[in-house]
């Protein structure tokens, strides 16, 4: 994406070559951002590639009020999750496809495989019965590597906040998948 | 299974929400409890697998045709950037001084060219004859109404200087005039419609000393001007 900063055409229609130039500089992290916040919702490449352009777009068009940088990702950030929110309300459906992968973060061989995709399946799910706000911060903490500062930043909310959603996503989740690991009496 | 008193210990340890005192408190446990300790255990993997889950969920960037991709529909919805507020409010204003401008010049273009808006029902009357005119010595001036055309008023009337009136005003001017030709208005006295202005202009002369200037040294402008 760093290649994109330079490469925007000069026949874009502007009346702020300022604001141009900022807005190119976005794109050398912004759409990666916007494109992992929709594929939490989504699980789908395609479909989230398609919001993050959308989230872009209209990035684009209210880049006025948007020039703070981490104003300009807090912003993209809800764009990206309502917009794959509204997506899957559309399609009126819960599931997810299949997410084409040949390997994942679980094993090597075919059983380990297999058997990374069920529980990525079932982490998926668990994620999914989470409330929206703590699916969200479950999501960009998994973005951020789990720094809880950076997403409170991004959500507008205190660190203490964030850290309490967090711990209450994590802990509900655990409980339901607490049998992927047998014996686990996860309380 | 785990101690009563520690399970609900464990989980918060595990998920990094125990205060550190507290944590202290349970590895020690730990140390001598193997129920408590296959939970911890347990409970860690089951911590690092949604942790990895999920990051695995959102990982990966989108396609290398993603830019190409954008900008091609910016470009073609020729999205600009949205105004600056002053921008706004610049084009605005430029937007209403051309209709005003139009307007102007519109209504200009019916009238034939004549801007006085006072005499435009006067368009299909003709001009009024020359002895409407009335003279007026005490003012010194010729009141004659106003030509549907503008021309030179000295051309007109030879050495006499004219005054063009309105003629929405005029019947007021010739009434005025002709009071001061027959002597039945002194100047004095005004009359403002059917009111008596009660106390009049007063016009006295002003006395203005000569200027005191700092030195008497000739100036290169002195001689003219009259001097300083």
């Amino acid at each position: 994406m760093n290649a994109c900063a330079g490469d925007l055409p000069g026949s874009l229609v502007t009346s702020d070559a300022s604001l141009q130039r900022e807005f190119e500089e976005r794109l050398s992290d912004c759409p990666t951002l916007a494109y992992r916040v929709a594929l939490g919702v989504l699980r789908n490449p395609a479909e989230a590639e398609d919001v993050a352009q959308d989230a872009m777009l209209r990035a684009y068009r209210n880049f006025h009020r948007l020039r703070d940088r981490d104003r300009f990702r807090a912003w993209l950030v809800r764009t990206a999750w309502r917009l794959a929110l509204d997506r899957i309300r559309a399609a009126g459906r819960r599931e997810r496809r299949e997410r084409v992968a040949t390997e994942n973060c679980f094993g090597g061989d075919v059983e380990t495989i297999a058997a990374g995709r069920e529980i990525e399946e079932q982490v998926a799910a668990a994620l999914d019965q989470l409330p929206e706000k703590l699916r969200l911060v479950m999501v960009l903490a998994a973005i951020e590597g789990y720094n809880t500062r950076e997403v409170a930043t991004l959500l507008g909310l205190p660190e203490g906040t964030v850290k309490s959603r967090l711990f209450t996503a994590r802990k509900r989740m655990a409980e339901s998948l607490k049998w992927l690991v047998k014996n686990t009496p996860v309380e | 299974m785990a101690c009563e008193k520690y399970s609900s210990r464990v989980t918060d340890a595990v998920l990094g929400a125990l205060p550190s005192s507290e944590h202290a408190e349970l590895i020690a446990h730990l140390g001598g409890c193997d129920a408590c300790r296959t939970a911890y255990q347990r409970g860690g993997e089951v911590a690092a697998l949604l942790d990895r889950g999920v990051s695995s969920l959102v990982e990966g960037a989108p396609s290398s045709a993603f830019a190409a991709r954008l900008r091609a529909r910016i470009a073609e919805e020729h999205v600009p950037l949205r105004w600056t507020r002053g921008t706004r409010v610049a084009a605005t204003a430029g937007a209403f001084a051309l209709a005003g401008a139009l307007l102007v010049a519109a209504i200009h273009a019916v009238r034939g060219g004549n801007p006085a808006p006072a005499i435009a029902w006067k368009a299909l009357a003709p001009a009024p004859p020359v002895a409407e005119s009335v003279r007026a010595p005490a003012l010194g001036i010729l009141v004659r109404p106003r030509p549907r055309r503008v021309v030179n008023a000295r051309a007109s009337h030879g050495d006499e200087p004219a005054v063009l009136i309105d003629p929405s005003q005029l019947a007021a001017v010739k009434e005025f005039a002709r009071a001061l030709a027959a002597g039945r208005m002194d100047g004095k006295e005004l009359v403002s419609g059917q009111r008596k202005i009660e106390t009049p202009l007063q016009i006295r002369e002003l006395k203005i000393p000569p200027l005191q200037t700092a030195a008497e040294e000739s100036h290169p402008l002195a001689e003219d001007y009259g001097g300083l």
